[in-house]
């Protein structure tokens, strides 16, 4: 693995942080900008050559960029399976983009801004920070994003505003997404609820690992899906109203839970403890879940020995390239299973 | 003369429609006029009128493609995704933009790319550009950074080509 992904791969995902202001409901918040050079054909419809132009340029223009020696470049192509893997458990590479080929990825030493290019769009310019910060997170992607338009051009018209592929995101070509923690909705059937309130205002709910009814974790992605009529800043304002609210109703089906049938949500939560404690093969996706779980626990104060940053610390440990990295070793998928919950094993004894 | 439908065999009917100064010509072979019901018995105004309004209807449609990528409507509604900035323009009948955004206010209020007024376009000033850039490639210089430097120096000779 080369030195700064080795260095990245140690450490901690900086959206993964525990904090106080809403009990790790908001687990993240992601913006996102969709942007298309300027007399260049969409991703789709180009040629090998024309999308490795369209590359060369994107990275040419980072070397004018402030700050660019904490800035790493990668044609995705050229990386081992282990680092796209790595990056893919960073939320830093998109399914679509290891299927795709042609693509590149920017991405900085602190992990504040990530750019995509040549998956749907040229450039897919993104920001994840911990809990409910989309404000901050739109701050970052609007100051990455003027900088880069002094050094390249983008498609753009008066009526429509940036033209993207997807005439879903033309116009501000902004998606601001938060990732929610909904056990307790889950638990007492108050999701149907949610949904609703998420159609009323336009916005898109969708469930980690799961089609459409069948929800298979308690993580939850709510999206915007304006992009036009409304300024970035509106839609940014608008969204972070409205997910203070589900908060709010996950909070209050915490606490009616807790009251009301007590044992429910301490039983879900102690099986996933007890799983990771004592299991001797774990697939990565039943970790990530039940590490999830765990984080519930935690952020509920149900536990005196495990605070909320070991299970920050653990859950980014139990993908597979990260285990891998950290063990120094390539292994294959049962002994991986195998290594994973040794890992846990240890982690949970020491405490 | 090859026939308007298939272009590949000889045209052997010719249609005429006279709409005061307005003329609009058909040239269909034997076989294309058969499929389109067009046969020696039930040859009037109707079948004419329809075989005409097909055909006119097929030419517009395969009009709504892109000049520039060649998307057309039929591959944009497979997809869902257009494959340039023309597209909006050519296809503009077929992407039905508030449908997409859910949302009847679709005028454009956000932010604006550099150096772009919404009167006037994007500002382009080729010789500050290359003053701007000559700057820069003397500090690159100086500073010993010649990687940078390259790229200044060739794109500023690619400018003053253009």
């Amino acid at each position: 693995m080369n030195p700064f992904l080795k260095e990245l791969s140690a450490a901690p995902l900086p959206w993964l942080k525990s904090n106080d202001s809403n009990s790790g409901i908001v687990i993240s918040s992601r913006v996102r900008l969709a942007r298309n050079l300027k007399g260049y054909q969409f991703p789709r419809s180009q040629d090998t050559d024309l999308k490795a132009e369209v590359i060369d340029k994107i990275f040419e223009a980072f070397e004018f960029m402030p700050k660019r020696k904490d800035v790493a470049k990668y044609e995705v192509e050229n990386l081992k399976d282990n680092e796209k893997k790595l990056l893919l458990e960073r939320k830093i590479l998109t399914y679509e983009s290891l299927i795709n080929d042609d693509c590149g990825v920017i991405l900085d030493k602190k992990e504040n801004f990530t750019i995509l290019i040549n998956e749907d769009d040229h450039i897919h310019l993104q920001s994840i920070k911990a809990g409910l910060s989309l404000s901050q997170a739109w701050k970052e992607v609007e100051k990455i994003d003027d900088s880069l338009n002094k050094q390249l051009k983008y498609s753009f018209s008066n009526d429509y505003g940036y033209l993207t592929s997807s005439p879903a995101n033309v116009g501000t070509g902004m998606k601001a997404t938060a990732y929610l923690d909904l056990t307790a909705s889950l638990i007492s059937g108050q999701l149907a609820g949610i949904k609703q309130a998420c159609k009323l205002f336009g916005h898109v709910f969708l469930g980690e690992n799961s089609d459409d009814d069948n929800y298979c974790g308690s993580r939850f992605f709510i999206s915007t899906m304006k992009t036009l009529g409304l300024t970035e800043l509106a839609v940014i304002e608008e969204f972070e109203d409205f997910i203070e609210q589900v908060v709010e109703s996950e909070l209050k089906a915490r606490q009616k839970l807790i009251a009301d049938h007590p044992q429910k949500l301490l039983n879900h939560i102690s099986r996933a403890y007890g799983n990771l404690k004592y299991a001797c093969l774990l697939s990565e996706e039943e970790a990530l879940e039940m590490l999830y779980t765990l984080r519930t626990g935690t952020e509920l104060s149900l536990f005196d020995n495990i605070s909320a940053d070991e299970v920050n610390r653990l859950l980014v440990m139990s993908g597979d390239a990260h285990l891998q990295s950290a063990l120094e070793a390539a292994l294959d998928l049962e002994s991986l299973d195998v290594a994973r919950a040794n890992f846990f094993k240890s982690s949970f004894r020491l405490n | 003369m090859v026939c308007d439908l298939c272009k590949n065999n000889p045209a052997a009917i010719h249609i005429e429609k006279h709409n005061g100064e307005k003329k609009t010509q058909l040239k269909v072979c034997c076989e294309c006029a058969g499929i389109e019901g067009l046969t020696p018995e039930n040859i009037n105004g109707e079948s004419l009128q329809k075989l005409i309004n097909g055909v006119y209807s097929l030419q517009n449609q395969t009009a709504s493609k892109c000049l520039t990528c060649d998307t057309d409507s039929e591959k944009f509604e497979r997809t869902g995704k257009v494959g340039c900035p023309d597209c909006y323009t050519y296809l503009s009948n077929n992407i039905d933009i508030k449908s997409w955004q859910k949302t009847p206010h679709c005028k454009y209020i956000g932010k604006t790319p550099y150096n772009y007024n919404m009167n006037a376009g994007l500002i382009e000033n080729n010789a500050e550009d290359i003053t701007e850039l000559e700057q820069r490639l003397v500090i690159c210089i100086s500073e010993e950074d010649y990687e940078k430097a390259a790229i200044l120096r060739d794109r500023i000779e690619e400018m003053k080509k253009s």
